[in-house]
């Protein structure tokens, strides 16, 4: 009896056991966190100091957020974390917030994943929180999400409101039925294309800096076939570009090349760009135009004469970027950051390595520009049921008005003055305001930030709630100009200290985009994908970028591009046009 | 019977958790596959998402990559099925043959150990060792008089590069089951086969062969299910807009159309499509095994 016991003891175990794994993937689902909204009351003292507002009760937002722990850099001092930071004791102390996370991932595919599946589990979805692409859209189609036009006139900065107005041709993605539901996020709208170009090289085969096209093609010749690095090898190319994704990518893109010779902004890999607007006010496919005809015979041509790097077609831009770094190419296009990385690994091989920044070439009819890189970097959305989006605002207008900085704000915290929190992103020394490379200005270790003497990025912790950074458009301009004619100036705004701490390559390099003062072309679709488009738009982008890239590599003859916009209209492309123009006669 | 009953249930109820796990996590979530007949959308989920009927399945073969699409993952997977087995066995074979332990251990190391490697890191530095531009397999082809080769942006080559780079990749991992049977061969046989006059050669034949063959059937059973994956990791860190003709296979197309704009029906109706296929090839091929080399598996 005893013995069979014993037995049934063991199996009820091990049936415990074997169910564990089980139980707690099933308690996992249920960690939905019951909403907490008291109903609170805002104190403000007087409509002049709005940045004294404070919720009493505090009150709880919860959001979510992406932390890739490996990547992210010194954010937080050693004992601090995403959950537990001076900020969010400091916001639930002076603005009565207090900050939950409902989820933190490290990658952003798994924060999509997280937001599909408390759509379909029907889960609470955190107060206010970062959405973009497949799942916004999804997520405005459940109907999950609170309008904001009220609340942005009712709370917002006036500041924000303007550029809600300013950029509000670019907001097609969150709009619905006339209502705003995601308050976008903003690139600096500082990386626009410059040339830049090996000067050494120039110097040791006694050429001039190109200001045209054809200038631009004679020195991709010389830097090819005259071994400008005198190495007594053929083993240099002119230009350094990566093709892989087409003639628009994030580095080393040829949109200069393009805007010397026709209006239209060209992209092959996304349907979403370029929509380029006609003399007629319709918008049209930008990669189809015949004018894209001309760029493809230049690049062609550099292509067949060995200007440019053979093997474009199967790199990425990191992977071309390879090639300037290791001294086997002299020009390369790209935005003002790269005088940084990745230009800069050239001094390692060649110590007299030096690239410049140059204005971008004229084409032979007078033209010069640039795309523009899109300049929302992302919306914020809210919970329908969302109850205190004032309280939202009132940390949101605070961080936007430290971003602008102009004098007699109402919103702008003067606790806040010389920076965020001493001991973290500044310190005082010397009664002077110091904020990086603490050793070399002499602040002893002890009043380092952090113990190796780096400094911390504090946008991580100040992000949480607000779904992105905070950041104006073309805010860098007058900073960089500042810098430009004076590189000794003392920084007094924070924006000012951000562009001091630029390699002074990359302040050239601003300046270079700045002073050309080029009008950026832009893409006028900014809706999200259209039917059409998510049907066929993965067979055309393929068929694009396949197609420029035969073309160019000379697979295929210049007859073929004619072919091939035949083919895209055929397969969707004329619909997907119809479509867009649709959408922009509703939204224009 | 009773007895029986009696006697052994606790070690039925000690099967129990597993069986448990295998119908959560195994056959429950077989029935999500019914999607692939839907045009699934999060929010209304399963059961409130509208049915398509075959829609999906009907897009894939009329798509106009569709057909491109599937015959290039015939022929680059049909191609490594062949190798990975072919390869595996002949190394295995050479390596049981040499006498010196130490030297069989390293070799054996160092040929594994590629598997563990991610297509991530191995993509990057194929890209700059197959580079036309001083690239060292190029050069080794230039010192003999050849002309370089665009090994990634020529679709025959990319096709060849594909195979070949998987078979390097994955040779010494697949060789450790054959090198594992052709240890635990009774020695008597090879000394006996030794006694009658047999060479190495004739042993290798007679003994070794014929005594992996049920393994090699195994194997080659259950990697013909596998028929339509032709390395989706691979293909994504390899392939580029060059070679989409000869390199785009059905992975990496459901996974530019599912990444993009979120159809998960159509990622479910391709995937069905596959786990369909293979099944009728192991079923296939189970039955040609029982019946070629009278081996059951099951």
């Amino acid at each position: 009896m005893s013995h069979y016991a014993k037995l049934a003891k063991l199996s009820a175990l091990s049936i415990a056991i074997g169910i564990l794994p089980i139980l707690s993937a099933c308690s996992n689902n249920n960690n939905v966190v019951p909403s907490s909204s008291p109903v609170s009351t805002a104190s403000s003292s007087s409509s002049t100091e709005l940045w004294k507002q404070k919720f009493d009760p505090p009150i709880t937002i919860t959001t979510a957020i992406v932390d890739d722990g490996a990547s992210r850099g010194n954010a937080f001092k050693p004992g601090e974390s995403m959950e537990d930071n001076v900020n969010l004791r400091w916001m639930k102390e002076n603005i009565g917030i207090d900050v939950k996370f409902d989820f933190i991932v490290t990658k952003s595919e798994d924060y999509d994943t997280k937001l599909r599946l408390l759509l379909s589990s029907g889960g609470k979805l955190p107060d206010a929180f970062r959405a973009h692409g497949e799942p916004l859209q999804s997520l405005l189609a459940a109907k999950k999400l609170m309008p904001l036009d009220e609340a942005i006139e009712k709370y917002a900065h006036p500041g924000y409101k303007k550029l809600i107005e300013d950029y509000g041709y670019a907001m097609g993605e969150v709009k619905k039925d006339g209502k705003i539901y995601g308050l976008p996020s903003f690139y600096m709208g500082d990386e626009g294309t410059v040339m830049w170009i090996r000067k050494d090289w120039l110097d040791t085969l006694g050429l001039q800096p190109p200001k045209t096209l054809a200038e631009l093609e004679n020195v991709l010749k010389q830097f090819t076939e005259n071994d400008p690095d005198k190495n007594q090898k053929n083993d240099t190319v002119g230009l350094a570009v990566p093709l892989k994704e087409g003639p628009w990518t994030w580095m080393g893109q040829t949109d200069a090349i393009f805007a010397a010779l026709t209006t239209q902004m060209i992209h092959t890999s996304d349907i979403r760009s370029f929509w380029n607007k006609g003399d007629d006010g319709k918008l049209s496919y930008g990669a189809i135009h015949p004018d894209a005809k001309l760029y493809l015979q230049t690049m062609k041509d550099w292509m067949s004469n060995g200007y440019i790097d053979k093997e474009a077609g199967i790199k990425d831009p990191s992977k071309s970027s390879e090639l300037v770094a290791s001294g086997k190419a002299g020009v390369m296009f790209g935005p003002a950051w790269m005088g940084d990385w990745p230009l800069s690994d050239a001094t390692k091989n060649d110590p007299n390595a030096d690239f410049e920044p140059y204005p971008l070439p004229a084409g032979p009819d007078g033209l010069v520009g640039r795309a523009e890189k899109s300049l929302i970097a992302g919306f914020t959305v809210f919970d329908k049921d969302f109850k205190n989006i004032e309280a939202w605002f009132s940390y949101f207008n605070k961080m936007f008005a430290k971003q602008l900085e102009q004098e007699g704000d109402p919103f702008f915290d003067p606790r806040w003055k010389d920076g965020y929190y001493e001991g973290y992103d500044y310190v005082i020394h010397n009664d002077k305001i110091i904020k990086g490379d603490y050793e070399a200005v002499g602040v002893p270790a002890d009043k380092w930030p952090l113990k190796d003497g780096r400094s911390l990025d504090m946008r991580f912790m100040m992000t949480n709630i607000l779904g992105g950074s905070v950041t104006i458009p073309y805010s860098n301009d007058a900073p960089v100009k500042k810098f430009l004619a004076d590189p000794d100036a003392e920084p007094v705004t924070s924006k000012e200290f951000d562009v001091k701490q630029m390699k002074k390559k990359q302040i050239d390099g601003q300046g270079v985009r700045i002073n050309q003062g080029i009008t950026e072309g832009k893409n006028y679709f900014t809706g999200p994908l259209t039917p059409t488009m998510k049907s066929k738009g993965e067979l055309l982008k393929k068929l694009a970028t396949e197609s420029y890239l035969k073309i160019i590599y000379g697979d295929q003859p210049m007859e073929y591009f004619d072919e091939f916009v035949k083919q895209w209209l055929d397969n969707g492309g004329q619909k997907i046009t119809e479509e867009v123009n649709e959408w922009y006669a509703e939204n224009q | 019977m009773a007895t029986y009953w009696r006697k052994t249930w606790p070690f039925h109820m000690l099967l129990l958790p597993a069986l448990l796990l295998c119908i959560v996590f195994q056959y429950i979530p077989l029935f999500g596959a019914v999607i692939a007949f839907q045009d699934y959308q999060p929010w209304l989920g399963i059961k409130g998402s509208p049915w398509v009927g075959m829609d999906h399945f009907r897009y894939l073969f009329t798509y106009p990559d569709g057909k491109q699409v599937i015959w290039n993952t015939l022929i680059i997977a049909a191609f490594k099925v062949a190798m990975n087995l072919l390869i595996p066995i002949i190394f295995a074979l050479l390596l049981n043959e040499v006498r010196k332990m130490y030297f069989k251990r390293v070799v054996q190391t160092l040929v594994y150990l590629p598997h563990f490697l991610s297509w991530v890191i191995l993509g990057g530095i194929m890209l700059d060792i197959l580079s036309t531009e001083g690239g060292i397999v190029n050069r080794v082809l230039e010192s003999f008089g050849l002309d370089s080769i665009f090994f990634l942006g020529n679709g025959h080559w990319f096709r060849f590069t594909v195979v070949l780079s998987d078979v390097w990749k994955e040779f010494g991992f697949s060789a450790i089951i054959f090198l594992a049977t052709l240890v635990g061969i009774n020695p008597a046989l090879y000394e006996a086969a030794e006694i009658d006059g047999a060479t190495r050669f004739q042993q290798v034949k007679s003994v070794s062969i014929p005594l992996i063959m049920p393994i090699v059937i195994v194997v080659a059973t259950l990697s013909l299910g596998r028929i339509l994956d032709a390395g989706f990791d691979q293909i994504l860190n390899l392939y580029n807009p060059l070679v989409y003709s000869h390199g785009d296979i059905i992975d990496t197309f459901v996974y530019r159309e599912g990444l993009n704009n979120g159809q998960f029906s159509f990622g479910t109706a391709v995937g069905l499509f596959k786990s369909f296929i293979g099944f009728i090839l192991i079923v296939i091929s189970y039955r040609l095994a029982y019946k070629l080399a009278n081996y059951r598996i099951f």
